[in-house]
C-alpha cells in the first residue's frame, strides 16, 4: 500500500504483513480488538493481539473492545496521526468505542506506526 | 473524596478500601501521633486532614490555592466539629511563612506534580518542621530519558494535551524529586515505588466513570466534556501502565552532619498495611 492510506488494504494485507516483523508493538497490546468501519469499503476486522497475532475478516473473536468508525473518517484520522484530531472525534461520536477504552488507546499506537510503514 | 493515588493490599480491594489503606499507610509512616500538628500542602479536600483529626487525634493545617477547597475543607471541619482541629489556608506553597519549628510532620500528596520549583518548595519546608519531625512526599514523576527530552524542548502531542488537560503539569524525574529534597536538608528515609497502585485507582475511576454515564453526561459536565474525561482517565490508566508515569512516596526527615541520629524503626514492618487491617 503506497500513498492515499486504504483502511481494507491495511488490515486485509499491511498489518497481517507487518505484524511478523513487529511483533513487539503488537503485544504490548495483549488483547483481542475489532474494527467495524462503515460505509464503502466498510467491514469488520477481528485483530487477535495476544500470542497468536492474527487479523481476520469478520467476527471471529469476542473483543476486548471495538473501534466503530466510518471508513473515510478512519482513514483521515489515521493519515494525520494526530492524537489531538483522534479525541476530537471520539469527543464528537466520529470516532465510537466499545469496551475497553484503555486497550483502545494503546491500539492507535500500533495503528498509527503500522500505518506509517505501510505508507 | 479524594483524587490521588490509592492503596490496594489486593487487587479485589474496592476503591473505597483502597484510599482508606492509602491514609493508613500515610500515617503510619510519618508515625502519627495524637496532639501532633500536621502540615498537608495541597491538601485538596482534607482526606488526609480528616483522616489524621479523626482517627488519629492530630491537629492539622491545610494549604490548597483553590478557595473553594479551603471553604469545603472548612464547612466539613465546622459541621464535624472539628473547627480548630482542621483547619484550610487559601495559600501558595511558596508563601508559606509559619514559625520555625511549628510543625511536627509534613505531608504533601498529589501537590508536586503542580510545583514547578521544587528546591523552592522543599526550601520552606525544612525551617518549619521540627527537628524530629518527618515528612512524606507522595506524587507523580517520569522516567529520566522522557524528562530530559522535555527540557531539550522535544514535546509530544499527546503529551501537549496532557498539559492542557490537567492544567500546570511538572513532571520531575524521581531523583530530581530526591534532589531537590537532600540539596534542602532532607535525609530520605524510605522510598515505596507506588506505580501499580496507581495504575489501579485510575482503572478504577475510569470504571466508575463509564458505569455512572447516566449520572454525568450531559447532566453534571456535557457529553463532550465526559467523553474526554474517559479518553484522559483511560490514558492516565495506560501512561502507568507503560512506564511514562511513574508514583512514589517518599519518606523524608531533616538531618545535619553531626546530629544524633534517632531510634527508627529498624524494619519496613511497621509501615505495612495488611489486608487484615488492626
Amino acid at each position: 500500500m503506497k500513498g492515499k492510506l486504504n483502511a481494507r488494504d491495511l488490515f486485509d494485507h499491511e498489518i497481517p504483513k507487518l505484524l511478523p516483523e513487529k511483533p513487539e508493538v503488537a503485544k504490548r497490546i495483549n488483547a483481542v480488538v475489532g474494527i467495524e468501519l462503515t460505509g464503502e469499503d466498510g467491514g469488520y476486522w477481528t485483530l487477535d493481539l495476544t500470542e497468536n497475532l492474527v487479523v481476520e475478516r469478520g467476527r471471529t473473536k469476542e473483543p476486548k473492545c471495538t473501534i466503530i468508525a466510518h471508513t473515510d473518517d478512519f482513514e483521515a484520522l489515521l493519515a494525520g496521526g494526530s492524537v489531538r484530531d483522534l479525541l476530537q472525534a471520539f469527543k464528537e461520536k466520529r470516532l465510537q468505542t466499545s469496551g475497553h477504552l484503555p486497550t483502545i488507546l494503546k491500539l492507535e499506537g500500533l495503528l498509527t506506526s503500522y500505518s506509517k510503514m505501510a505508507s | 473524596m479524594a483524587y490521588s493515588c490509592a492503596y490496594f493490599t489486593d487487587e479485589s480491594n474496592s476503591l473505597a478500601e483502597a484510599e482508606e489503606n492509602k491514609l493508613l499507610l500515610t500515617a503510619k509512616k510519618l508515625d502519627l501521633k495524637e496532639g501532633d500538628l500536621l502540615l498537608d500542602i495541597g491538601c485538596g479536600w482534607g482526606s488526609f486532614m480528616f483522616y489524621a483529626a479523626e482517627k488519629i487525634g492530630c491537629r492539622t493545617v491545610g494549604i490548597t490555592p483553590a478557595k473553594e477547597q479551603a471553604a469545603f475543607v472548612n464547612g466539613v471541619a465546622e459541621k464535624r466539629g472539628l473547627a480548630g482541629k482542621v483547619t484550610a489556608e487559601v495559600r501558595h506553597v511558596y508563601d508559606m511563612d509559619y514559625p520555625q519549628a511549628y510543625f511536627d510532620k509534613i505531608v504533601t500528596i498529589g501537590a508536586i506534580e503542580h510545583m514547578d520549583d521544587l528546591h523552592r518548595v522543599f526550601a520552606k519546608c525544612a525551617p518549619i518542621l521540627k527537628d524530629d519531625g518527618l515528612m512524606l512526599v507522595h506524587g507523580m514523576t517520569r522516567p529520566w530519558k522522557d524528562r530530559e527530552k522535555e527540557l531539550q524542548g522535544i514535546t509530544t502531542e499527546a503529551g501537549e494535551l496532557v498539559k492542557e488537560h490537567f492544567g500546570v503539569g511538572y513532571w520531575k524525574s524521581l531523583w530530581e524529586v530526591m534532589e531537590a529534597l537532600e540539596k534542602n536538608d532532607f535525609e530520605i528515609l524510605d522510598h515505596e515505588n507506588i506505580t501499580r497502585h496507581y495504575q489501579l485507582t485510575t482503572e478504577r475511576w475510569f470504571e466508575s466513570l463509564q458505569d455512572n454515564e447516566k449520572e454525568f453526561a450531559g447532566k453534571v459536565v456535557s457529553e463532550e466534556k465526559y467523553r474526554e474525561f474517559m479518553v484522559f482517565m483511560a490514558g492516565y490508566s495506560i501512561g502507568f501502565e507503560t512506564s511514562h508515569t511513574l508514583c512514589s512516596q517518599i519518606l523524608c526527615r531533616k538531618i545535619q552532619s553531626g546530629d544524633i541520629r534517632p531510634a527508627l524503626p529498624l524494619t519496613r514492618q511497621d509501615m505495612i498495611v495488611s489486608t487484615y487491617k488492626e
